[in-house]
């Protein structure tokens, strides 16, 4: 059933309790949203926006950058239904093992949780993302390469919104409601139970409660852990944030040019390379991804056999001709300092907006130095291309170049951490929120630590394990 | 600035005449690494290219 909360009336809401309310439609509320109701759950999935992109919804997105250059903080995320895969890329895989950790050089990136947790959910995960076949990596090493394993992504073209649509407005298990922005979160006396979400719309003031048995929380990485800590009205310091953790550990995907390369066969696509075990574990760094983006190539010089190019690249490094962009993909470390904070304006709700303060640690930094410098490395030691580093690579008084148009993937993550201690993570492993019996968080915004893979993977194998455990509770009673 | 003067600056260390007549690099300076003016190279490269550039 698709409903608009601008057309509500006093009848919609005051008998029904739901079995589940989730707010948020993105990848996660919808793959939660669809999960329960095929196990016969009755559904309230709380849209903030509409069906298409509107000035007066994205516009509560906007918000200050307070640490280092990012993008605008209304830019990277689309507040519809369907939410940001409206605009992603699609390029996705899952996590590895050794993401999930702990590791040696940095055990705080360990998730309560391993891959065989979420093994069970990845064929699903690849049904609902539309993923092809597993075509076998690319790899200008042709395996010998012991440093940088050759991987690859599929590409998911899946828009959520587009795709669901039909199926949750026929639904009779679900309710889709547009135009419903969560502005608070009610406990009740004992305030450690939710018993209800407040919503207001756009055009009418009065605001409406959705009440239900389990909460749900999927709104992206930043608003997740910006509408806890603004459910500030019976809890002073925000909901969950008994410890001052909600907002802290942000973490992004660093993804950044690192060189070029000029190569004896120019890739014909973009290849994927992820470090082995046995350099983290020798360089001490974190796990990283280099990727190899093919350039097109209008030099005349580039039609030269490859020693030649080369020799010509040396001696006139202005006219050189490359074939591929070199660039480091990390996940970054998991570090208090990075975090969401509340700005002190206001949004039209009265919510205090988002301050992003992001930092970087000293490891992030060095790995992406080692990734340049292990490319590179072995491009020469396989007589596969020679890479020129960036001038900021080799130089460690340099800064890493982070500007508002690159440097991060807009992967926001970890900012409401999953943790078996409430004292490092604000949710526990089957998302709970510590303290809170039932309301839950979905998305990236859980993750531990980022790992190197693309989130969305995640998020989904995440929401269909959130829907098995909140079926089982709803069992319990 | 001639070609010479350019690729002395570039490795630095680039000393010797280049010519046609320089020996065969060994496989263990083909197989060294080193990193000269940001660019990542095979020890061997340098020679190929003072010769090239002779």
């Amino acid at each position: 059933m698709l409903l608009d909360a601008e057309q509500r009336h006093d009848g919609w809401f005051k008998e029904v309790i739901f079995d589940v309310c989730i707010c948020g439609a993105g990848p996660a509320g919808i793959t939660l949203a669809r999960a329960l109701a095929g196990k016969g759950r009755r559904v309230a999935l709380m849209e903030a926006g509409g069906l298409e992109a509107s000035a007066q919804s994205q516009v509560l997105y906007q918000g200050r950058n307070a640490g280092l250059p990012y993008y605008p903080l209304d830019t990277c995320r689309l507040r519809y239904f369907g939410g940001t895969s409206n605009h992603w890329g699609g390029y996705t895989r899952p996590l590895d093992a050794r993401d999930f950790g702990p590791l040696a050089q940095h055990p705080f990136n360990e998730w309560p949780i391993k891959k065989p947790d979420l093994d069970p959910y990845a064929e699903r995960t690849a049904e609902i993302l539309d993923l092809p076949g597993q075509q076998p990596p690319l790899d200008v090493f042709g395996g010998q390469e012991d440093s940088l394993e050759p991987s690859v992504y599929r590409v998911s073209p899946t828009r959520f919104g587009p795709k669901y649509q039909d199926e949750l407005a026929r639904s009779d298990r679900i309710s889709l409601y547009l135009n419903a922005n969560l502005v608070d979160i009610e406990l009740d006396s004992s305030l450690r139970s939710v018993s209800g979400l407040v919503f207001r719309s756009y055009l009418r003031d009065q605001p409406f409660r959705v009440r239900a048995r389990q909460f749900v929380v999927c709104c992206g990485g930043l608003e997740n852990a910006r509408l806890l800590l603004n459910a500030n009205r019976q809890l002073p310091r925000g909901i969950g944030n008994q410890h001052d953790l909600v907002g802290r550990f942000f973490c992004e995907h660093l993804e950044i040019d690192v060189g070029r390369a000029l190569m004896a066969s120019p890739p014909s696509a973009l290849n994927f390379y992820i470090a082995s075990d046995r350099l983290i574990s020798d360089r001490r760094c974190l796990s990283f991804e280099v990727e190899l983006l093919p350039l097109e190539r209008t030099e005349p010089s580039c039609a030269l056999p490859f020693p030649e190019r080369l020799s010509r690249a040396l001696l006139e490094p202005a006219r050189a001709c490359f074939d591929a962009v070199v660039i480091a993909v990390v996940g970054q470390s998991v570090n208090g300092d990075s975090r969401v904070m509340l700005a002190n304006e206001v949004d039209r709700f009265g919510l205090r907006r988002l301050a992003l303060d992001w930092h970087l640690a000293d490891i992030d930094r060095l790995t992406l130095r080692i990734a340049a410098e292990v490319t590179g490395r072995a491009m020469a030691r396989h007589d596969a291309g020679r890479v020129r580093l960036d001038p900021w690579v080799t130089d460690a008084e340099q800064e890493v170049p982070l500007s508002e148009e690159a440097g991060g993937s807009c992967h926001h993550m970890c900012t409401t951490r999953m943790s078996h201690d409430p004292k490092t993570g604000v949710v526990d492993r089957d998302c709970r929120v510590h303290g809170i019996e039932n309301l839950y968080m979905g998305g990236s915004s859980v993750f531990a630590s980022p790992g190197v893979s693309n989130p969305t993977f995640t998020i989904v194998q995440l929401a269909l394990r959130l829907g098995d455990h909140l079926d089982a509770r709803l069992d319990k009673g | 600035m001639n070609r010479r003067h350019v690729l002395s600056l570039l490795i630095g260390v680039f000393t010797a005449p280049a010519t046609a007549r320089l020996p065969a690099p060994s496989p263990a300076k083909a197989r060294r690494i080193v990193i000269v003016g940001g660019w990542v190279l095979r020890a061997d490269d340098l020679e190929k290219v003072a010769a090239y550039a002779a």
